[in-house]
């Protein structure tokens, strides 16, 4: 018999004496009865069998995971509410009322405005997991604690936040700014909150915000393309980043009227101008935003 | 034996029609898995009996791909054919089977003997074959029988096992090597 190709030649043994074997081998190949019709039958019926019992059993097991899961979180969910009950009694909370500019909480360097009609949000207060998620894919980045930033990732779309139109808006000292780590949780009262992150970092930017961010660089289009639902108001060092959520996805940004009426020009977004301490107010970024003409529209 | 395991060499119609049906068999369609075990239970079956060399460890062999196939079914891709995704599947299936146990010469002599009781130097080597078989580590052992046995291309052996081109041949060299050792001493 010839060997067949690829069939070599041990090393050290007789090629011969090799294709002999083979040839042996090939010769003593089992006869395989065909298996009887019945026995094929009982067999698949076996699988079938053993197909759904295992298929019940995983359902089962799954059932039980779920049962468990569900008895953790309302376990969760209570031991959170206590924690917030006692906590809201110990703590000096802002108090924020539609359609104004909240005042920032201490030294927070956070404001808030809320548009008419909708609920009062405070960006410090923990945000749905969904949403914390959200916002790390879509926030700009978060300065000041030398922690690596959390990374955007503008191109991909997030996950919808809420149906709300909210503006959040920080003002100066990026150093101040909340960090992620502090929306992580739930927030039960209205689930959406957007958040938005300031920032005087002149280290350039991986993400597409304008590398210098002066005056002249806040409305370059990059902005707007790689961050499509944040608007900077200030033209100086100290910046506020708006961000909006307009019933949708934050990446919805060709259909999303981010306040209303200011163009690239930025002719109607008045310019903030810097205080003593070189960071733009608080009352000055909460005053240019009540400036805005279609603000309640927005 | 027809030996065309890999897309490539099979018929057009064949493979749309195995897709087709191969479809249906990932949402669990009854008659789908029906044709899936229909077309392919005797290879499977001889293959295991090659390996095993008895009917009821290839039955069980046999059983416990096809469990294991419906239950994968839905992540098939399709990406090869359904035959050989069964090889592969069944061919782990029978060499677990072989870890498992260690076939004793005296059970191959009966059912070689069963086959051919009319050839007694034919039994005496089937026999001496496969008892060297039985001495070979499951993966030399395997190979060969897919080689030598199942008659399947370097290429397909490649797909059945999941290895590379280089190792598959290694690997086979290194079998029939060893299978020279044990049957070579065999008087």
């Amino acid at each position: 018999m010839i060997a067949k190709p690829g069939m070599d030649r041990e090393p050290g043994s007789s090629p011969a004496r090799t294709e002999m074997l083979i040839e042996i081998l090939i010769d003593s190949r089992p006869d395989v009865t065909p298996l009887a019709p019945d026995a094929a039958a009982r067999v698949f019926e076996n699988v079938l069998r053993e197909i759904s019992a295992s298929a019940a059993s995983r359902r089962t097991r799954t059932g039980v995971r779920l049962a468990l899961s569900v008895a953790f979180c309302v376990g969760a969910a209570a031991g959170m509410l206590l924690l917030r009950s006692v906590a809201s009694e110990t703590s000096a909370r802002p108090h924020f009322v539609s359609n104004q500019i909240a005042a920032p909480a201490h030294n927070s360097g956070l404001a808030v405005c809320v548009p008419k009609g909708m609920s009062p949000v405070y960006a410090r207060r923990p945000l749905s997991s969904e949403t914390a998620h959200s916002l790390t894919r879509t926030t700009i980045r978060i300065l000041g604690d030398g922690e690596p930033e959390p990374r955007s990732n503008c191109g991909a779309p997030p996950a919808p936040i809420g149906g709300m139109t909210t503006f959040a808006i920080f003002t100066p000292l990026p150093d101040r700014v909340p960090r992620m780590p502090q929306y992580e949780g739930d927030d039960p009262e209205d689930g959406s909150l957007l958040i938005c992150v300031v920032s005087n970092d002149d280290r350039g930017d991986t993400r597409g915000m304008s590398p210098s961010l002066d005056g002249n660089d806040i409305y370059k289009p990059n902005v707007f393309e790689l961050r499509p639902s944040c608007v900077m108001l200030s033209p100086l060092d100290s910046l506020a980043t708006l961000f909006t959520i307009e019933n949708g996805p934050l990446c919805s940004w060709n259909s999303m009227p981010i306040l209303a009426g200011a163009d690239c020009s930025g002719s109607l977004v008045p310019k903030l101008e810097t205080g003593n301490d070189g960071f733009v107010s608080r009352n000055t970024v909460a005053s240019c935003v009540l400036a805005l003409p279609d603000y309640n529209s927005i | 034996m027809d030996t065309y395991l890999t897309a490539g060499t099979y018929p057009a119609t064949d493979r749309a029609a195995e897709l087709e049906w191969l479809h249906a068999a990932r949402s669990g369609e009854q008659w789908a898995l029906d044709e899936l075990y229909r077309r392919h239970y005797s290879q499977i079956y001889a293959l295991c009996y090659r390996i095993l060399g008895r009917s009821e460890d290839a039955e069980d062999a046999m059983q416990a791909a096809f469990v294991h196939a419906f239950r994968e079914l839905p992540g098939f891709r399709g990406d090869c054919l359904a035959r050989t995704w069964l090889y592969r599947i069944a061919t782990n299936e029978a060499i677990n089977a072989l870890r498992k146990r260690k076939r004793s010469v005296s059970d191959a002599e009966i059912e070689s003997s069963a086959l051919a009781p009319d050839d007694a130097p034919a039994v005496h080597r089937k026999i001496a074959v496969t008892a060297a078989l039985d001495e070979l580590r499951p993966d030399h052992h395997v190979i060969l029988v897919l080689r030598y046995w199942e008659d399947l291309s370097y290429d397909e052996i490649c797909s059945v096992l999941g290895l590379s081109m280089p190792t598959v041949k290694m690997r086979l060299s290194r079998a029939r090597g060893e299978f020279r050792r044990r049957y070579g001493d065999e008087p």
